[in-house]
């Protein structure tokens, strides 16, 4: 007995003593722990991990790898928590052994399958499916330059720059990670947040260059996607909030992350900044609006009057009153204070959950859209109810434009519509779209 | 099915082998239909699964496949005939395709909630809470189809479905567990619920339709079937919708068997039999439930001539008979005369028998002796006190609610109801359809007791069907075919009772009101009354909404009606009910004996409703008579009725029959001398015995408010409580009028054994008792020293007469 308990031990430390093997070693870790998010089709960064050879061309911005040479090499610096992020994002860091296999790999050379074998497949068995009808991605988001000359549309995997008058895309940003969830533009026009990510695994926000249409920086972070973006007024910091119940403050610069604000006992779906920039409003589907200070990220209180998750949340231009919408299908509005918010007005808007809700920008009246297949406008001061509007679909995203003139909505189907907001704020009970549908690049397919 | 076991019977006797192929015939409407068949094979009384040891083939290969275990896939539209063969036996059935080529889309209700449902996505641990999972809400086991659409496709900005991209849906990425999820991997990516979800996305998501075919029925494949020990058999379970379709949905039943000691069933709906019995495996697909029962016989070897002597006197006995046959248990004998008087006066009429009727019941000798007696008990007083307290329990009548002069009304409707035999129907039917005062109508009380329409829907349906509606008030019920919508229309029939101050204090007067509605509380709007499963009547309809409810619950139609009384009755005299526990009679709950179950329901039915003639039927059979005793193959039975089931004396009798047998009455304040604890009206009479002894408070219906459970405190009360030690030691009980009217010990010892046992004492009990008697005596010192320990020596061993077993249950 004891020769052979001596002899596999031989052999266990010459396999431990021998490179490791890019096919039997290397390629199940990272099977098992980064294809989740760098997979076939949801390669955030750009960086995809389906084969030996994506893996060697690396992310968006370089090689992640570099033979030889495990300090240098991105990956291993993420996964050892050198570089931020560290990954797997959000996840379970990777164990001593499995960093040491990388690290040993890269050390002698990160050499691919040997001649004649064939390379690991690494993919998430996720098969093929196609769609077998034509789609229009849904407009997600929707965000005015603050010039009033474009109007940005959020879908899958890409925004729209459009102008609003003739309806004509003038540039198509893509490469998001999947739908953008949320669009904004910084206060001086220059650029624009389109945030995202995917599903259960990422939240990504890109910095988009608005005049040269290029990508400036993707920020990632989050475990789950993000669902609202805002610039601060100074242009260098944006705030996010996640499916992950957190919100973030970060440095648009560096694509660091400065601070979590963290309380929401659910998925954050909405925020809104003062124009102060002092306090952060956000409203999630653990039925709270919260009011945070965000050069400290600590929380100053709740609204819990809401009795079921929210969806929407929105400040008045002076940002001292705020509006929030969702499932339980009403509009309540509170004034903020010090130390505590009072509950101001409250109504039963809609007939199904709020989608959204927006002031207009002089205060004075608040539009809603809702699963109902309704947009309502209200007079902001009693809630009094002055039109209401049927739509084609659920309207996801609603936005006026920085003169108040006109509203746009986008919707599930696709579709866009702006209303001239004269005819909105008057009683006349027209339910035709006020100024047109605009056309759309997916209206081609 | 039927048919099957016609053959399975006329076969029976040769033993000679036979097949069957079900389902009988089979339909595949459109291309993605697929159909499984069983291939049964039956010798002599056994069953036996050979789907996956036959040859399967199919006619015309161009119309229909058929796999090695025997599931049939469409070609192109024509007809087949499936073959299964083996040992030079064969079997068929045929095969219709029809639709093969109209073009095919998967539809929200009828194939992708099956599978999220069937996956367990929606159930009460998973995201079917009633706050979700991890941000994710579906309705549980999607009763909702509407909303879990909206939640699956569009909810957080279509977070879940990726129309773009199928494949890259959370939807489909998190069950197969691509990305982690909590809940582990629930689909392969290879099975055809991928397929199913995938293509529905790849579809375009389409929504569920208010024109979609719903499921109104399932049959389950074989119902009925005596297996081997050991033997695995698969069910095959069939839906069939609103237009005419039939499906195999097998793979997305959910499975359960009642009895696992019995039978065990897998995911896919295969049983395997783990021992001897009965088992039911449960079905529950869509809202809809059903049942198979799956037996294998006692590995007993039963002489035939047991058999064919049981005295059989109704078909109660037929039935009783045909189970404990195919069981393979034999039935415990006959009980004897003494056993059978006391049996029959405590379960008729809570009363024991007197000495003078003992010894007059044992001397006649005639054969009609023990239905003469039965009949001479049901036209007693105590018959109608025993039942009226029984009913009173059901109805919850109790001073806890109502003024004394209501309960008073209450209880003396009930009583004179049963008094006179007043069919079931009637009954029920005039507590919903009277209206006027408390005071002059006792059953209006009713509505005094239940005023929520809630309240009241939840009591009736408890009380007169054993039916608990109470989970379809938040969400389908998932053990019955109730649904949410269902629930609130049926609420909604008793939004308009209304209870106004009557013109004496604390009077109500109840009267029909011509509006008010309840909502259902998500729709946000009221829903036409309607009863359960019955015709709704209009929303604008001024007509007392009661009424059609009354209609509805008594028609012979609503079997529940008479199977929820029939129930109750049954496990008065027999121990356990048919459908245990006795107030649960819902459709996922089989009775041990559903063949005894239906004849009984239907006779009670048919004879018009009369409760004296049900238990005349059931005091009459042999199987009441039978001994508790068990026999070498009935030692575990407590199901099939192959013998008494021995009981512990309810409170109310117990403490009657110690008044008895003392001769010392309990008093009850408020109450004259002599009201027996049977009598009460009302359950608020202060008694510390009644209430250790398990006596129900009558606040909600339910059958377990009464205890039978032991207790300490009942132990303390028998043992040394006061109730019995002052009616022993009482002057007017029995040993003090014993010595005054100076009867000798033998003869008191008859008196007693006649009196709580109802028979005479044996020899050997005799010459211990008398033994011990005598030695307690002193026969020195003043005559009332003498006396006195005569007296003690007497309450001694009534005391230990009292205290025993014998008499504190009933056997």
């Amino acid at each position: 007995m004891r020769p052979t308990v001596v002899y596999l031990v031989v052999l266990a430390s010459a396999a431990l003593a021998q490179q490791p093997s890019f096919n039997s070693d290397v390629a199940p870790i990272l099977a098992a722990n980064c294809l989740g998010c760098h997979g076939k089709s949801s390669a955030m960064g750009g960086l995809s991990l389906q084969t030996f050879e994506a893996l060697m061309k690396g992310g968006k911005s370089r090689a992640v790898i570099v033979p030889g040479r495990p300090e240098e090499s991105k990956l291993f610096a993420m996964i050892s928590g050198k570089a931020m992020p560290a990954m797997p994002l959000g996840g379970k860091p990777l164990g001593e052994a499995d960093r040491d296999t990388i690290r040993r790999w890269i050390e002698a050379g990160a050499k691919g399958p040997g001649a004649g074998e064939m390379a690991a497949k690494l993919a998430p068995a996720v098969p093929e499916v196609k769609p077998l009808v034509s789609v229009k991605p849904q407009i997600t988001s929707l965000a005015w330059s603050p010039d009033g000359k474009w109007l940005a549309q959020g879908s899958y995997k890409e925004v729209r720059l459009v102008e609003p008058d003739s309806g004509k895309i003038v540039a198509t940003l893509s490469g998001a990670a999947q739908e953008v969830r949320s669009l904004a533009f910084s206060a001086d026009g220059k650029l624009l947040a389109a945030a995202g990510g995917l599903p259960a695994r990422g939240g990504e926000v890109q910095i988009w260059d608005v005049a040269g249409r290029t990508l400036v920086r993707t920020i990632q972070g989050h475990t789950d996607c993000i669902y609202s973006v805002s610039f601060l007024s100074d242009g260098k910091r944006v705030v996010t909030a996640s499916y992950d119940k957190l919100l973030k403050l970060w440095n648009v610069e560096s694509g660091k992350e400065i601070l979590t604000f963290k309380d929401h006992i659910d998925s954050v779906f909405a925020l809104a900044v003062t124009p102060d920039d002092k306090r952060l409003v956000s409203a999630a589907a653990d039925r709270a609006v919260k009011v945070w200070d965000i050069a400290s990220g600590e929380r100053l209180y709740s609204m819990s009057d809401a009795q079921d998750g929210l969806n929407a949340v929105a400040l008045d231009p002076a940002g001292r009153r705020v509006a929030a919408g969702g499932l339980d299908k009403s509009i309540r509005i509170w004034t903020l204070g010090e130390k505590s918010a009072t509950l101001t007005n409250s109504l039963i808007a809609h007939e199904d959950a709020i989608l959204q809700v927006t002031w207009s920008p002089d205060g004075q009246y608040l539009v809603s859209s809702s699963a109902d297949r309704t947009l309502k406008v209200f007079k902001a001061e009693d809630l009094t109810e002055v039109k209401s509007l049927s739509q084609p679909d659920w309207v996801l995203a609603l936005k006026f434009s920085p003169d108040g003139r006109r509203l746009a909505a986008g919707r599930f189907d696709g579709s866009v519509t702006l209303f001239k907001t004269s005819e909105l704020f008057t009683g006349s009970a027209s339910d035709k779209p006020l100024v047109g549908r605009l056309q759309s690049n997916s209206d081609k397919r | 099915m039927r048919k099957l076991f016609l053959v399975l019977c006329t076969v029976g006797v040769s033993y000679s082998a036979d097949l069957a192929v079900l389902p009988n015939g089979v339909v595949l409407n459109g291309p993605k239909a697929t159909h499984r068949l069983l291939a049964e094979g039956t010798l002599g009384d056994d069953q036996e699964d050979l789907s996956r040891s036959v040859r399967w083939s199919s006619s015309d290969t161009r119309v229909a496949m058929v796999d090695a275990e025997g599931l049939v896939t469409p070609v192109a539209d024509g007809n087949a005939t499936i073959t299964a063969s083996t040992n030079g036996r064969a079997a068929t059935t045929s095969v219709v395709v029809k639709n093969f080529k109209v073009p095919f889309r998967w539809n929200f209700r009828n194939d992708v909630m099956p599978v999220v449902t069937k996956a367990g996505c929606n159930s009460g641990a998973c995201h079917g809470a009633s706050a979700g999972k991890s941000g994710f809400k579906l309705t549980l086991r999607g009763y909702d189809p509407a909303t879990d659409y909206d939640v699956l496709t569009r909810q957080s900005l279509g977070r879940r479905v990726n129309l773009s991209e199928p494949a890259q849906s959370l939807m489909l990425l998190k069950p197969t567990a691509a990305v982690p999820h909590g809940g582990g991997k629930r689909i392969e990516t290879t099975s055809l619920d991928y397929r199913i979800v995938s293509e529905w996305i790849a579809e375009g998501a389409v929504a569920p339709r208010d024109n979609d075919a719903l499921v109104v029925s399932l049959a389950v494949y074989p119902s009925l079937a005596t297996l081997k020990p050991g033997a695995e058999q698969q069910l095959i379970v069939e839906a069939k919708y609103s237009n005419g379709d039939v499906r195999d949905v097998t793979r997305w039943v959910k499975f359960s068997s009642n009895d696992s000691g019995v039978a065990t069933v897998d995911d896919g709906g295969r049983v395997k039999m783990v021992g001897h019995g009965e088992a039911a495996i449960t079905l529950w697909y869509s809202s809809l439930v059903l049942y198979a029962r799956l037996g294998v016989p006692y590995g007993n070897h039963v002489d035939p001539n047991i058999y064919s002597q049981f005295q059989r006197h109704n078909y109660i006995d037929d039935l009783v008979l045909t189970k404990l046959k195919a069981l393979h248990i034999a039935p415990s004998k006959e009980c004897d005369d003494p056993t059978f008087i006391r049996r029959a006066y405590l379960d008729a009429t809570g009363i024991l028998p007197t000495p003078e009727d003992v010894e007059e019941f044992l001397a006649d000798q005639t054969p009609g002796r023990r239905v003469k007696l039965i009949d001479r008990l049901l036209d007693r007083d105590e018959f109608v006190d025993y039942w009226a307290y029984k009913w009173s329990d059901l109805l919850l009548v109790s001073g806890r609610k109502l003024r004394s002069t209501a309960v008073w009304s209450f209880y003396g409707w009930i009583r004179d109801s049963v008094k006179a035999d007043k069919p079931w129907n009637e009954f029920a039917s005039e507590i919903f359809t009277s209206t006027g005062n408390t005071r002059q109508s006792g059953p209006l009380n009713y509505f005094v007791l239940h005023k929520d329409p809630i309240d009241i829907a939840e009591n009736a349906t408890e009380a007169f069907m054993g039916n608990r509606i109470t989970c379809a008030r938040c969400h389908n019920h998932p053990l019955e075919k109730w649904t949410q919508m269902q629930y609130f229309a049926f609420v909604n029939q008793f939004s308009r009772v209304g209870l106004k101050n009557g013109s004496e204090g604390g009077d109500v007067v109840v009267f029909a009101k011509t509006s008010g509605d309840v909502n259902h509380p998500r729709l946000l709007r009221p829903l036409p009354p309607t009863p359960l499963d019955g015709t709704p009547m209009p929303l604008d309809s001024t007509d007392d909404r009661r009424v059609p409810f009354a209609k509805w619950l008594t028609s012979p139609k609503n079997t529940y009606f008479a199977r929820s009384l029939v129930n109750r009755v049954w496990a008065n005299f027999m121990g356990r009910g048919l459908v245990d526990p006795v107030d649960d009679v819902r459709a996922t709950n089989p009775a041990s004996n559903e063949e005894l179950f239906s004849a009984l329901s239907k006779d009670f039915t048919d004879g018009g409703y009369s409760v004296k003639k049900l238990i005349r039927t059931i005091m009459t059979s042999e199987t009441y008579q039978l001994s508790s005793d068990a026999n070498g193959t009935n030692q575990d039975d407590n199901r099939f009725y192959s013998k008494y089931i021995v009981k512990r004396l309810p409170a109310e009798v117990l403490l009657d029959a110690m008044s008895q047998v003392s001769g010392v009455p309990t008093e009850f304040a408020g109450y004259g001398a002599g009201v027996r604890a049977q009598q009460l009206p009302d359950v608020q009479v202060k008694s510390a015995f009644l209430e250790s002894f398990g006596r129900p408070k009558r606040i909600v219906c339910d059958a377990g408010e009464r205890s039978s459970a032991p207790s300490i405190a009942q132990a303390l009360h028998v043992i040394n409580g006061d109730t019995l030690n002052r009616k022993l030691s009482d002057a007017g009980g029995y040993p003090a009028q014993a010595l005054k009217m100076g009867l000798s010990d033998a003869d008191s010892l008859n008196h007693l054994y006649l009196s709580a046992y109802a028979r005479y004492p044996n020899a050997s009990e005799k010459e211990a008792m008398l033994m011990a008697l005598r030695k307690a005596r002193v026969s020195v010192g003043p005559i009332e020293v003498q006396r006195d320990a005569h007296k003690q020596a007497l309450e001694d061993a009534m005391w230990a007469m009292l205290t025993s077993k014998e008499f504190l249950f009933n056997y």
